[in-house]
C-alpha cells in the first residue's frame, strides 16, 4: 500500500497541471490557516470605515475596499476560511452518507437496494443548486444550513458510484462464489470492494470540492449563505453589484478568488483521475 | 446519409415501429412519473417538516399570531401529517401550487407566464452549445496536442470553474457598460411592444409577426444570457465529444473505413462522430440539468423575466410557497428532458448499455 | 511476367519511446496478375508494415518511409500524395480484408448502409472523383447507380454465401456471427472490382472449423475473378491452403519466395526450413527455434537470422546476402539444397 502511494505521487507529480492544481489547492489552505497574519487589516474585516469606502486598489488596500470600507484583500483571506469550511464538511458529510448507502445498496438486493437507489434519484431529479435554494430557503441564510443544503443535495452522487462500483464487483463470479460459501457481505466488501472504489472516490471528492464552492458561492449570490458581516466570497459579488462598473476591483477580486480556486481542484481532480483510474472508459468520464 | 427516400427504411423509422422501443419508451415515461411523485414528496418535507412552525413560514414574517393561527387551521397545519402529504398531491394534481405572497396569484398561473422566457434562454443555450461545442470537441480531437487543442483545452477547463454569475457579471460590465454593444438585460427594451404571443419565444413570434427589427433587438438582448449560461455547458461537450472522438479513433472500423479509402469527411463526420456521440448524449441531460440549474442566478443578473428570476425574487420576498413551486417545475422539466434523451439515445444505440 | 505489384528495396522506420525501430529493412516483393501470394512470418516480422506501407496507411507521425519504391501498374505509389491514394487507388483498385471481423464493421449502420457507402465512392460504375468543393459527407447518392449498385451488392452478397442477402443488409454488424461478417468484408473487398486484394490475417480471429470455409470462399472468388492476393499470415497451413506462391519474411526482411509446392517441399533459407520443422507433426513433435526474434530497434547486421542460424558465417553478419534465383529466390549466403533455376 505505501509502495503504491509512493507510486502514485510520483506519477501525478509529472503532471504539471494536476501539480499546479495541487498547490493552488494548498496556497488556498495556507491562506484560511493563516489568514490573520497573511491580512494587512486583520482586525478591521467586519468594522465600519465610512472614510475609505470604496476605495480603488493601491497603497494599504492591495485590493481596494467594500462599501464598508474594509479591506477586500483582508476579507478575502478570511473568506477562505469560510469556503473551505463550507466545502469540506458539505462534501465530507456527503460522503459520509452516500458511501455507506452505496455500498449496502450494491452489495444487497432487495426492498433496502431499491429503495435507497430510487431515494438517490430523486434527488437527483432536480438539478443540485435548485434543491439547494429550496432548503436553504427554508432553513434561513446562515453557515450550518448552506452546508446541510449542500451536503443533501451532493450525497446521491457517492451513493450512484459507490453502488455501481460495489455491483461491478459482486458480479465477479469469484465473488458470487465467495459468498455462496458463506461470506459475509461485510468481509466482501471490506476485503474487495473498498479497495477498488478508493480511487474514484478521491477523484470524486476533488472535483466534488470544487464544484461544492461554486455552488456554495451561488448560494452566497443569492443571499442564502452565511449573513454578513462573515466575508462569504458569493455574497460579497452580490453587494459589489451597486458599485459596478466603478468599483470593478469590488467585484473582480472575489470572483478571481473563486476561480483561481475552483480551477485548482479541477486540475488536481484530472490529474488524480488520470494517475488512479487510467482505464476508465465507462460512458460519461472524460479523458484528456 | 445515403439517399434512400422511401427506397429503403432508415434504421429510425423502422425503430419507431418497433414495439421493444416503444415498450422501453413507456417504461422510462412511467419511471419518471413515479420520480415527480418522489421529488415533491421531498418538497413536502422541505416545507412541512423543516421548519419549525411551516404556518410561520407560509404566513410570512410580518404575520400576526392570530394571522398564524389562522393560517395555520386553513392550510391544515394541525392536521397528520400523512393527511397533508395526500392533500398535497391532491392539489398539486390539479395544478394548485398555492398563492404567492408577493403577487397574490396562483403560483402555477405565475410560472407558466414566465415559462416561455426560461425555455427560450434554455434553448438557445443548448442550441449553443451542441451547435460550438460539437464541432470544436471533433476539431480538438482531430488535431489533438495542436495549439487548436491546447488552447480549447485551456478554455473547457477555465469554463467549468468560473462562477456563472461572476461570469454574467463581468460580460455586462464588458459588453454592455464598457463597450456598450450589448443591452445590460431584459428581453426587450422597456419602451419596446413585445410581440403578439404565439409561443413566447421573442425570436419565433418576432418572425412569424414579420418584424425583423424586433427580431434582431430580441436576439440581442438574449446573446449575452445565453453566452453565459451556455458557457460551462460547452465546456462540458466539448470535453465529452472530444473524449469520445479520441476513443473512437483508435477503433477498428475507423482503421477499415481508412483503409478501403472512404473519404475523410464521412468516416469523421458520419461514421465517428455517431460513435462519439453515446456518452455525449448521456451528458446532455446532465447539461440540460445545469442550465436549467444555471439559469437562476443568470436570469437574475440579466433581469430576464423567467422562472429563475421569479426564484430569486420570491428568497428575497421569503415567499417559500412560491420557491418550492418553482422547484417542483424545474424537477418536472428535468425529468421529461432526461427520459426524451434516455429514448433519443436508444434510437441511436439499439444495442442499449446499461 | 509482368508484375501487378512490385516492391523494391522499401525501407521503414517506427519512432517509438524507446528509439527508431527499422521495422522493415529494404524488402522487396512481386505480384503478378491473378497470383494469390502469401506473407509469412512469425509476429513482429513486419508483414504488417508491408501491407499497411502498400495501402498506404503506415501511422503518420510514428513511421517514415525511408527508401524504396512500391511499383503498382506502371506507377509509384510512394511518389502519389495521401488524399489522391486514398482517392484513386484505397478501396478501388487495391482493397482490404482485414483480420477483426468483430470490430471492423461500424457498430451503429447497418450492413447495407455500410456497403453502400462504399459502393457510393468506391463502384466500379463511379468516377475517381475529382476534387470535389463539397465534402463528402454533403453529397447524395447518384440515383442512377443506386438499383444497379444495390443489385450488385445482392449479388455478391449470395456469392459469399450469406443465407438472405435482402434481409441481411437492414440488419446490424452485432446481428451476425463471426464467420458471416469475414464474408461480408469479403464481398466488400470485391465489390469494387480490385486488381489486388491485401487480406492481413483473415482467418485468425475466427473459429477453427470456419476458418477452412472461408479460405476456400475466398480463393474461389479471387481465382473466379482474376484478382491478385497478398495474404499475410504466421500459419503455414493457411499459406498451404490457398496461396500460389510463399515470401518468408524474419525481423522486416525478406528472406525467401517460392512456388507452393518447391517452397513445402524444397525451402532454401535456413529459417523457412526450420519454420516448417515447428509444425507440429503427426508424431507429435515440434521443434523449437532456439532463440528469439531480435529487436528492431538495434537488431543484427546483415542479415537478421544469423545469430539463430547454424549456417552462420562471418560474411552473414557484415553484409545483408543478395536474392539468389528468379522463380524460387533466397537471400542467403548458405542456401539449403542445390541451386535451382
Amino acid at each position: 500500500m505505501r509502495s503504491e502511494l509512493a507510486l502514485v505521487l510520483r506519477k501525478l507529480a509529472e503532471d504539471r497541471l494536476a501539480l499546479a492544481g495541487l498547490l493552488i489547492v494548498l496556497a488556498l489552505l495556507g491562506c484560511a490557516l493563516f489568514a490573520p497574519w497573511l491580512a494587512t487589516h486583520p482586525d478591521a474585516i467586519t468594522e465600519i470605515d465610512p472614510v475609505h469606502r470604496l476605495r480603488p486598489p493601491g497603497g494599504e488596500y492591495l485590493m481596494g475596499t467594500d462599501r464598508m470600507g474594509a479591506d477586500i484583500y483582508s476579507r478575502l483571506l478570511f473568506g477562505a476560511r469560510v469556503t473551505i469550511l463550507i466545502a469540506v464538511i458539505a462534501v465530507g458529510a456527503a460522503v459520509i452518507v452516500g458511501v455507506p448507502l452505496g455500498l449496502i445498496a450494491g452489495i444487497r438486493d432487495g426492498v433496502v437496494s431499491n429503495v435507497i437507489m430510487r431515494l438517490a434519484d430523486i434527488f437527483l431529479a432536480v438539478p443540485q443548486i435548485v434543491l439547494a435554494i429550496a432548503i436553504a430557503q427554508t432553513l434561513g441564510p446562515s453557515l450550518p444550513n448552506v452546508i446541510l443544503a449542500l451536503s443533501a443535495t451532493f450525497w446521491p452522487w457517492f451513493t450512484r458510484l459507490v453502488y455501481a462500483e460495489t455491483r461491478a464487483v459482486r458480479n465477479e463470479t469469484f465473488i458470487e462464489a465467495t459468498m455462496a460459501l458463506g461470506a459475509s457481505p461485510a468481509r466482501v466488501v471490506w476485503l474487495h470492494v473498498l479497495p477498488n472504489i478508493i480511487s474514484p472516490i478521491i477523484v470524486r471528492i476533488t472535483l466534488g470540492l470544487g464544484f461544492t464552492i461554486l455552488t456554495a458561492a451561488a448560494l452566497g449570490f443569492l443571499g442564502l449563505g452565511p449573513p454578513p458581516p462573515t466575508p462569504e466570497w458569493g455574497r460579497t459579488i452580490a453587494e459589489s453589484r451597486e458599485y459596478l462598473p466603478d468599483a470593478w476591483w469590488y467585484a473582480a477580486a472575489p470572483g478571481f478568488a473563486i476561480f483561481l480556486v475552483v480551477i485548482g481542484f479541477n486540475m488536481l481532480g484530472d490529474g488524480l483521475r488520470d494517475v488512479l483510474d487510467p482505464r476508465t472508459r465507462r460512458a460519461g468520464r472524460p479523458r484528456d | 446519409m445515403v439517399n434512400g427516400k422511401g427506397r429503403r427504411p432508415g434504421r429510425a423509422s423502422t425503430l419507431l415501429r418497433s414495439s421493444a422501443w416503444w415498450a422501453f419508451a413507456l417504461r422510462r415515461l412511467g419511471w419518471s412519473l413515479a420520480t415527480v411523485a418522489g421529488v415533491v414528496a421531498i418538497t413536502f418535507l422541505i416545507s412541512h417538516i423543516i421548519p419549525a412552525d411551516p404556518a410561520a413560514l407560509a404566513a410570512g414574517e410580518r404575520a400576526t399570531h392570530e394571522q398564524v393561527e389562522a393560517l395555520r387551521h386553513q392550510l391544515g397545519f394541525d392536521r397528520p401529517l400523512l393527511t397533508q402529504l395526500g392533500d398535497y398531491y391532491y392539489r398539486l394534481v390539479q395544478g394548485d401550487l398555492g398563492k404567492s405572497l408577493f403577487t397574490s396569484r396562483p403560483i402555477s398561473a405565475d410560472l407558466r407566464s414566465r415559462l416561455p422566457a426560461t425555455i427560450e434562454l434554455t434553448v438557445a443555450a443548448m442550441f449553443l452549445t451542441i451547435v460550438l461545442g460539437v464541432p470544436i470537441g471533433v476539431l480538438s480531437a482531430l488535431r489533438r496536442n495542436s495549439w487548436l487543442d491546447h488552447v480549447v483545452r485551456l478554455v473547457t477547463v477555465s469554463g467549468l470553474a468560473i462562477a456563472g454569475f461572476w461570469l454574467a457579471i463581468i460580460l455586462q460590465l464588458s459588453f454592455a457598460m464598457d463597450l456598450g454593444w450589448l443591452p445590460l438585460g431584459g428581453r426587450l427594451p422597456p419602451d419596446y411592444p413585445p410581440p403578439a404571443t404565439i409561443t413566447g419565444l421573442y425570436l419565433i413570434d418576432m418572425l412569424l409577426a414579420g418584424d425583423l427589427h424586433g427580431f434582431g433587438v430580441a436576439a440581442a438582448h438574449l446573446a449575452l444570457p445565453t453566452v453565459t449560461l451556455a458557457f460551462p455547458a460547452m465546456a462540458t461537450i466539448v470535453r465529452f465529444t472530444r473524449a469520445g472522438m479520441l476513443d473512437t479513433l483508435n477503433k477498428p472500423f475507423v482503421q477499415y473505413e481508412r483503409a478501403m479509402g472512404l473519404p475523410d469527411s464521412i468516416v469523421v463526420w458520419k461514421y465517428m462522430l455517431r460513435n462519439a456521440l453515446t456518452s455525449t448524449i448521456t451528458q446532455i441531460g446532465l447539461v440540460a440539468g445545469a442550465l436549467l440549474g444555471g439559469s437562476v442566478v443568470i436570469e437574475a443578473v440579466f433581469d430576464w423575466p423567467g422562472l429563475g428570476y421569479y426564484a430569486v425574487n420570491s428568497i428575497i420576498m421569503s415567499d417559500y410557497n412560491a420557491v418550492l413551486g418553482f422547484t417542483v417545475w424545474v424537477a418536472i422539466i428535468y425529468i421529461l428532458i432526461n427520459v426524451a434523451v434516455d429514448v433519443l439515445q436508444r434510437l441511436i444505440d439499439p444495442r442499449g448499455t446499461s | 511476367m509482368t508484375d501487378l505489384l512490385a516492391v523494391r528495396d522499401l525501407a521503414v522506420n517506427y519512432r517509438s519511446e524507446r528509439g527508431v525501430a527499422r521495422a522493415l529493412d529494404g524488402v522487396s516483393l512481386q505480384i503478378g496478375r491473378g497470383e494469390v501470394v502469401g506473407l509469412v512470418g512469425e509476429s513482429g516480422c513486419g508483414k504488417s508494415t508491408l501491407a499497411r506501407a502498400i495501402l498506404g496507411v503506415l501511422p503518420s507521425p510514428a513511421s517514415e518511409i525511408k527508401a524504396g519504391s512500391i511499383a503498382f501498374g506502371g506507377e509509384n505509389l510512394l511518389t502519389l500524395g495521401p488524399s489522391e491514394i486514398a482517392r484513386r487507388i484505397r478501396g478501388r483498385r487495391i482493397t482490404f480484408v482485414p483480420q477483426d471481423p468483430y470490430g471492423s464493421l461500424n457498430p451503429l449502420f447497418t450492413i447495407g448502409q455500410q456497403m453502400l457507402d462504399l459502393m457510393h465512392w468506391k463502384s466500379p460504375s463511379a468516377r475517381p472523383a475529382r476534387r470535389s468543393p463539397w465534402p463528402a459527407v454533403l453529397s447524395r447518392y447518384p440515383s442512377k447507380r443506386l438499383a444497379e449498385d444495390r443489385n450488385a451488392i445482392l449479388e455478391m452478397l449470395e456469392a459469399v454465401q450469406i443465407p438472405n442477402p435482402e434481409q441481411a443488409m437492414s440488419k446490424l454488424p452485432h446481428e451476425l456471427s463471426g464467420g458471416q461478417r469475414q464474408r461480408i468484408m469479403i464481398a466488400m473487398a470485391l465489390l469494387p472490382q480490385p486488381e489486388l486484394i491485401i487480406a492481413d490475417e483473415p482467418t485468425t480471429a475466427l473459429d477453427v472449423t470456419i476458418q477452412a470455409q472461408i479460405l476456400r470462399l475466398l480463393h474461389r472468388e479471387v481465382k473466379r475473378r482474376q484478382v491478385s492476393v497478398l495474404f499475410t499470415t504466421h500459419d503455414l497451413g493457411t499459406a498451404w491452403e490457398i496461396c500460389d506462391r510463399i515470401v518468408v519474411m524474419y525481423a522486416g526482411q525478406d528472406v525467401e519466395s517460392a512456388p507452393n509446392a518447391a517452397f513445402f517441399a524444397a525451402p532454401r533459407h535456413p529459417y523457412t526450413s526450420k519454420l516448417l520443422e515447428s509444425l507440429p507433426r503427426a508424431d507429435g513433435i515440434a521443434q523449437d527455434i532456439p532463440g528469439e526474434m531480435p529487436s528492431l530497434i538495434a537488431p543484427p547486421p546483415g542479415c537478421r537470422f544469423h545469430p539463430r542460424c547454424s549456417f552462420a558465417t562471418t560474411e552473414c553478419a557484415a553484409t545483408r546476402p543478395p536474392v539468389s534465383g528468379i522463380e524460387h529466390s533466397v537471400r542467403c549466403y548458405h542456401p539449403l539444397g542445390s541451386v535451382p533455376a
